[in-house]
């Protein structure tokens, strides 16, 4: 019956084009039914609610609306408000399960820690030593590292930045707006800030009070982007949270970002050809029955998105391009991978190319080879200097053209 | 002489895709049958030894993918082939006309000494469906006009045919191999092309 009831009721919510609840009539009835929404938790979305008081206010939701007139503003109030708590129900119990143990708050899954003798950590939140001895003391968000004493849990501010689904770095060199910007307060917990006790943060350009900034050094991916330089910068916690979660993430499309940086960094250069070369081999490695049975592509597990895709680079990645370390162990993986397909697997090499363009008939020829052409079209392979002699005109498309006008 | 020696026989099983070439394999050499479909990528090869003409010789046969997705790989492993097998589906038209396509294809990257003369064996699969379309008349009469080449019509499912056709493809293989082999045992061959162009170079070069 009151399914029959809501579901009138929402028929005319579609018709009637003043449908909208205004915030005091929610507050109201938020009121009437004895729950707050915390707005202030918006990661969570959860209504500062458990499954318990959500089924409480939904039964007492239902009540009001028996109790409403039929057709008032009132009752459609209420009826917006039953399919919310609803909805919000049905999320709460649909998320996967927090093990035990772990406190969920603005997006951190904070662990209980063990209790250690010999390192002492500091509190994100009150900036006060934690004395990690005494069990059950202190957590670590699991995510971004964020350490606070159990006591400081309910006083979090700073949410996780895990809970963006799609994190993208800011990419424009520490903007600063200034102190008169910000009222004067710190850009975090809005502590007053005088002139002289603000601390810049260069990834996002805003000032932090000492609290909230613990003059960590970070690299600023912004600053690699456009000028290939990794000095580290002094950077806010949250921002040093941040870039520490994301530093091994592959978000940045550094060829659409920066397309110079290619022609002014010759080792960048020579990564994007190594990782071109590595992704027409796994055409090789995944048709062949011996590489995927002894996992052979299981050594890029480091980089996966080196398997995936050649254009996507994680500040990691630059970093270690940077000292030389990315280069090495790429060109290693290279050359292991090279010879499988080249040497050891007679069903690779069987798969390799032979020029349909000169009478090197029995020379096979791969496509990451340096010295060899593919077609665009049919992706046959060519020697380079054949290819360039008959100016691109790939024989094996020429066949197939051919055909299709004799048929 | 000969006799004595291992033999490997290169077989290439080619044709449009779906129209059991994986399957017509693994009838012969595991001597099992799916009834799913699983698209080939890339090629891959098995080994099975049988007798021929009182000889013991290993078929290595590549299965290879047929759908055109999956075609960007080469095909070096044509190189050396003994024997190619033609493979369509009695129930498609379609896939019989593309014979003239895999056969001119398999002639021009595997460039054996002898196209003419080539060892190709057509089969024609799937005799166990109902929907039959190609008659077997006009099959034959396009494998006459090819120098004529056998012609086996098979149910891969069923067991129909298929070990008589790959014994045909393997002693067809092992004719072309011993030609092959008669022809190497020449020593020192005189390359004629070769020095011939070596000459021409020579006198474009030398002043004297």
């Amino acid at each position: 019956m009151i399914m029959d009831l809501i579901e009138s009721t929402l028929i005319r919510l579609h018709v009637d084009e003043d449908g909208n609840v205004s915030d005091e009539e929610e507050q109201a009835v938020n009121a009437e039914l004895g729950i707050f929404e915390d707005h202030f938790s918006k990661p969570d979305g959860s209504y500062g609610m458990n499954v318990s008081d959500l089924e409480l206010a939904i039964a007492g939701c239902k009540e009001m609306i028996f109790e409403t007139e039929e057709r008032s503003a009132k009752r459609l109030t209420l009826v917006r408000k039953l399919t919310k708590l609803r909805f919000t129900l049905q999320e709460l119990k649909d998320e996967p399960p927090v093990p035990p143990g772990i406190r969920k708050y603005l997006g951190h899954h904070l662990e209980p820690q063990r209790p250690t003798l010999t390192t002492h950590h500091v509190c994100d939140k009150c900036v006060g030593m934690i004395w990690t001895l005494i069990p059950g003391n202190w957590y670590r968000c699991k995510f971004c590292n964020y350490k606070t004493h159990h006591a400081c849990i309910p006083l979090i501010q700073r949410s996780c930045p895990s809970v963006s689904k799609f994190p993208t770095y800011l990419l424009q060199i520490c903007q600063e707006k200034g102190l008169s910007a910000q009222a004067y307060r710190c850009g975090e917990c809005r502590v007053p800030v005088t002139l002289s006790k603000y601390r810049l943060c260069d990834y996002n350009g805003l000032y932090y009070c000492a609290n909230c900034h613990w003059n960590n050094l970070a690299v600023i991916p912004a600053r690699i982007v456009r000028n290939w330089d990794f000095t580290p910068q002094f950077v806010c916690r949250a921002s040093k949270q941040l870039l520490k979660m994301l530093q091994k993430r592959p978000i940045l499309a550094l060829h659409a970002l920066n397309p110079m940086l290619f022609c002014y960094v010759e080792e960048l250069n020579e990564l994007k050809r190594l990782r071109e070369e590595l992704l027409m081999m796994k055409n090789y490695l995944q048709a062949c029955r011996v590489a995927l049975e002894t996992r052979l592509l299981r050594i890029l597990d480091e980089r996966l998105h080196f398997v995936d895709h050649c254009d996507m680079y994680s500040v990691q990645d630059l970093i270690d391009l940077k000292d030389g370390s990315l280069l090495t162990w790429t060109t290693g993986v290279h050359d292991l991978l090279a010879k499988h397909i080249k040497e050891e697997c007679e069903v690779c090499r069987g798969q390799g190319h032979l020029c349909g363009l000169c009478d090197g008939k029995n020379e096979i020829l791969y496509p990451f080879d340096k010295t060899s052409s593919v077609c665009p079209m049919c992706s046959a392979v060519f020697h380079r200097e054949c290819y360039m002699k008959f100016k691109g005109n790939c024989a094996r498309c020429n066949r197939r053209a051919s055909r299709q006008g004799m048929m | 002489m000969s006799s004595r020696k291992k033999v490997l026989l290169k077989v290439i099983i080619l044709g449009d895709s779906a129209v059991g070439k994986t399957s017509l394999m693994n009838q012969y050499v595991n001597k099992k049958f799916s009834n799913q479909y699983k698209a080939t990528i890339g090629a891959d090869f098995l080994t099975k030894e049988v007798m021929v003409d009182d000889r013991l010789v290993t078929m290595q046969i590549w299965d290879t993918a047929g759908q055109e997705r999956f075609q960007s790989l080469g095909v070096a492993f044509y190189r050396g082939a003994d024997c190619c097998v033609l493979v369509y589906d009695v129930s498609a038209p379609n896939t019989f006309k593309s014979l003239e396509s895999w056969r001119d294809e398999f002639l021009i990257q595997a460039s054996p000494r002898d196209p003419d003369n080539f060892p190709f064996v057509v089969i024609g699969n799937k005799v166990d469906l109902e929907n039959r379309s190609v008659p077997a008349k006009r099959a034959q009469q396009w494998c006459q006009q090819k120098n004529g080449i056998p012609y086996f019509e098979t149910s891969a499912k069923e067991n129909v045919n298929v070990e008589q056709a790959f014994q045909t493809v393997a002693k067809n293989a092992l004719a072309q191999e011993t030609e092959v082999e008669l022809y190497n045992e020449f020593p020192d061959q005189i390359k004629l092309t070769n020095d011939q162009r070596g000459g021409a170079n020579r006198n474009d070069t030398c002043n004297c």
